[in-house]
């Protein structure tokens, strides 16, 4: 026996009664607060990320920075410690010195 | 209050406008996600979800399509979503040799749903033809069930579904073929 679907309208239409009273509203906002917490928990942890990459990077540039002066600076070129203190930021500015000391 | 001024007073924020907005469109939106999942809590539960989506994306919503339509939309995205986790979880069950049906489902085909003179034949009928509807392509699935359980016109089923009137009764028709085949052949 072939079925058919005459029913559907019938049967696809059968929605019982829902009820959602006053706590429907409640559990929607209890929702929205939760989602906007945890946007904002997201945000702050991007940006403690972003800190803490920005730090790394500054670390990196500076080690960068005071081994090239380590390596292409000989310990004969006054003149160049003397650009080497103006150019190099202050921590690196105390190494580079001392190293050419110790090399001279 | 005309959607327009509901939508501008949400984009600013305003919780009693979001308020009348979940009184206007609850026991619709319900009904859709109802159509779909065809269990009241997980519809209810659906419900919650997309007015929370509503609020929280409302600033983003550019007015191409009227309100009820964008609604329409996000509660046929989200009963999907769970349909596909529903699925997920039953090729699971199926891999672990457990039942194919969650439990949920499992409940409402043994439930006696409806009306209580109905024949256990017409029951039976009747979940067949859900289960069967389930395994329709998925536009064919959206269509038939905007059609047949929300009664909405297909003008407006077309724009939820951002394709032509044409292409809804297409789905529409192919929709209502393959149910039959399905039916016929699972018999």
């Amino acid at each position: 026996m072939k079925k058919e679907i005459g029913n559907i309208e019938e049967w696809m239409g059968e929605i019982p009664v829902i009820g959602a009273g006053e706590d429907f509203y409640s559990g929607v906002e209890a929702r929205i607060n939760f989602r906007l917490a945890e946007r904002q928990q997201f945000r702050n942890r991007v940006k403690s990320a972003g800190n803490i990459l920005l730090i790394a990077l500054a670390v990196a540039l500076n080690t960068i920075t005071i081994g090239l002066g380590y390596r292409y600076l000989q310990p004969d070129q006054e003149e160049s410690v003397a650009e080497a203190q103006v150019l190099f930021y202050d921590p690196a500015q105390q190494q580079v010195a001392s190293l050419l000391n110790q090399e001279r | 209050v005309t959607d327009q001024e509901l939508i501008q007073r949400l984009q600013q924020g305003d919780r009693q406008a979001f308020r009348m907005l979940v009184s206007a469109y609850r026991d619709r939106v319900i009904r859709t996600c109802y159509g779909f999942v065809r269990d009241e809590e997980e519809a209810r539960d659906l419900a919650q979800e997309v007015f929370t989506e509503v609020f929280l994306s409302v600033k983003h919503f550019r007015a191409d399509a009227s309100l009820s339509t964008w609604i329409y939309r996000i509660s046929v995205n989200k009963s999907l979503d769970v349909i596909k986790r529903r699925n997920r979880k039953k090729r699971f069950a199926f891999l672990t040799g457990t039942s194919s049906m969650t439990p949920a489902e499992e409940y409402r085909l043994s439930e006696t749903a409806g009306d209580p003179s109905r024949s256990l034949e017409q029951k039976q009928e009747r979940d067949n033809m859900l289960k069967s509807l389930a395994k329709l392509p998925v536009n064919q699935r959206i269509a038939i069930t905007l059609y047949y359980t929300d009664g909405l016109p297909q003008a407006e089923i077309a724009s939820i579904m951002n394709t032509s009137v044409g292409a809804v009764e297409s789905l529409l028709h192919r929709g209502k073929g393959n149910l039959r085949r399905i039916m016929n052949y699972e018999l």
